[in-house]
């Protein structure tokens, strides 16, 4: 009730448009937008540029272990989850290292912003545009329906194999 | 958003920007406003601590001049990413007498782009709801006998402690005059090491806000004491494991000494790891990568720095306990910004200081389980711990000041500002901590 009663306030005297419309920021739009969604099992950490080998393949700097197909109903399953709001916490953070284990990559034409996964325990992602200029981190909710819809398109893929 | 908040009015954002379960303890706030009918109220907020926080409201209603206690708890959250702060009011209870009608407990709410709280005392219908007139932080100039006699009778026990904390007992100090803390506090220093992770993108911010309150809280009790005091800050780029050894190696506590480390940043636990005690992830970079050279047992720390021979040790880790997917690499066995008003109680505050000894190890969550930040606030352990402090060193609070006590309410508070009614996200921390810590002979 109370937090029904602050999004109506938030409407009446912010004037806000709806509740919790814009949270996730300049990100949300290429999201909501994008003609591509790639998923990728990736390494725990970045690795830096000038130690990237030709031989391997990198998003966002972290090293792609796996190439993860995706439908295009996961594609959409995907972005719904990654711009819903009730999938983030936008007060508290968990005092965890970021330990990478997914990437969703993003693209409209030329645009790119990929979320980097860190999963439960340390439920957390890092969205980073392209040129790296940009990057935003957040925090997972327990039971959040980003890291089920990785996970659902994950477990199918290992029962393909 | 942060920076926005941090420019507005220092008192809006001193609530606003710290949730009321993050409250600093004893702070006082003046909130005047209007009723639909044109009565004028004045009230009181009194926040003693998180759990703790009430106003008296006095206003003149049937021809009577009225006072009425209204305790609160706080709810804290976001909508349409703005912050808002509600404390909830109830249990109204008249101080004078009460005439015919009764008092309905309002409702304060505090909303980021807002400079003044609005007020409600029925949640459901927002017609009801009422812009205050003003809300102000109160100074120690604003506090004299005849303000604090406008909301208390004189037989009250927080009235006294108020009197107390503002030094307004000029017969007491007369009568018993303080002890000469000099006698106490020769050759004593306090020693305060801060391992802080300011830079790095998730939890920063809130690492940056508690070494700041944690750095003005000690100084401010050193300079209290008459002690000597030194900093030693691990921070920015600097933040490494060499740093933190550099600092340990060059730290000489003399026997009289008292030594306090705090962490602020990651933590985990390897996954073959037996110990209870986290390990402090001493990367200011995503790239660098866990190992090693990175991680630095916390019990290390405790028994390198309780090695040392400082009269009383006290460290805390407030960081993760979570398992990592990684193995040992070693071998063998690890809204407010939150304002020091300096109003101490010098007894108490000797009392933990100078007449205790030994050695006490805290960490904000127990093995397996994350421990939570608010990036406006700080770490909810340190926030905890910070709050305990003062409560325990609070001229309202009556009984003697001891580190078990305060230790506990710091492990109670971060449970419960981690539990479900108060944080819905969070996952509920337990902090542990070994103590031995006695009075000193």
């Amino acid at each position: 009730m109370l937090k029904l009663f602050m999004c109506l306030l938030s409407v009446v005297l912010l004037g806000n448009k709806s509740c919790n419309s814009g949270a996730l920021g300049d990100f949300v739009n290429l999201l909501k937008t994008s003609d591509k969604v790639e998923l990728f099992v990736v390494e725990a950490f970045p690795t830096a540029a000038q130690e990237q080998t030709l031989d391997a393949t990198y998003v966002a700097d972290y090293k792609v272990s796996e190439f993860i197909p995706t439908d295009p109903a996961e594609a959409t399953a995907l972005t719904f989850a990654a711009v819903d709001v009730k999938n983030f916490d936008l007060i508290n953070v968990k005092n965890c290292p970021f330990m990478a284990k997914y990437a969703l990559r993003f693209s409209k034409g030329k645009d790119r912003v990929t979320m980097v996964i860190s999963p439960a325990a340390c439920g957390k992602a890092r969205m980073i545009f392209a040129s790296g200029a940009k990057e935003k981190n957040l925090e997972l909710t327990p039971e959040n329906s980003l890291e089920a819809a990785i996970q659902k398109i994950v477990s199918k893929q290992a029962i393909v194999k | 958003m942060r920076k926005q908040c941090l420019t507005r009015a220092f008192y809006i954002l001193a609530v606003l920007c710290f949730a009321a379960n993050l409250l600093p303890a004893q702070d006082l706030f003046e909130l005047k406003f209007t009723d639909k009918l044109g009565v004028k109220y004045k009230g009181l907020l009194v926040l003693f601590n998180d759990s703790k926080m009430y106003m008296r409201v006095a206003y003149n209603a049937e021809n009577m001049y009225k006072v009425v206690n209204v305790d609160y708890k706080s709810e804290h959250g976001t909508t349409d990413g703005s912050e808002y702060l509600v404390l909830m009011g109830s249990n109204p209870r008249f101080i004078t007498q009460s005439g015919q009608y009764g008092y309905n407990p309002d409702h304060i709410i505090f909303l980021e782009k807002q400079e003044k709280p609005y007020l409600t005392d029925d949640p459901n219908d927002t017609s009801k709801l009422l812009h205050a007139d003003a809300f102000r932080a109160l100074t120690k100039t604003d506090i004299t006998d005849p303000y604090l006699r406008e909301f208390y009778s004189s037989d009250e026990a927080d009235y006294k402690a108020l009197r107390r904390m503002f030094n307004l007992d000029l017969n007491s100090l007369t009568l018993k005059p303080k002890t000469n803390t000099n006698t106490y506090s020769a050759g004593t220093t306090l020693h305060l090491v801060i391992a802080a992770n300011t830079n790095i993108g998730d939890i920063g911010m809130s690492c940056a806000r508690d070494q700041a309150s944690l750095t003005a809280e000690f100084k401010g009790i050193a300079t209290s004491l008459g002690i000597g005091y030194k900093q030693y800050l691990i921070n920015g780029d600097n933040f490494t494991k060499p740093a933190v050894l550099n600092t340990l190696n060059t730290l000489v506590p003399g026997s009289n000494d008292v030594v306090v480390f705090v962490y602020r940043g990651h933590g985990f636990r390897w996954n073959d790891q037996q110990g209870a005690w986290p390990q402090l992830d001493m990367r200011s970079s995503p790239y660098t990568r866990i190992g090693e050279n990175t991680a630095l047992d916390l019990d290390f720390v405790f028994k390198n720095i309780k090695a040392k021979g400082g009269r009383l040790n006290i460290v805390l880790g407030d960081c993760c306990n979570s398992g990592i997917d990684i193995s040992s690499p070693l071998t063998g066995s690890e809204f407010l910004a939150m304002q020091a008003n300096n109003n101490y109680n010098d007894d108490k505050l000797r009392a933990l200081f100078m007449n205790s000894k030994g050695n006490l190890m805290a960490t904000s969550a127990s093995p397996g389980e994350v421990s939570w930040a608010n990036n406006a606030n700080g770490g909810f352990f340190t926030v905890s711990f910070l709050q305990s402090l003062r409560e325990e060193i609070s001229f309202l609070r009556e009984d003697t000041a001891d580190w078990r006590d305060l230790i506990n309410n710091t492990v109670n508070g971060a449970k419960r500002k981690s539990s479900k009614g108060v944080c819905s996200n969070c996952t509920v921390q337990n902090g542990i901590y070994h103590y031995d810590v006695t009075p000193k002979n």
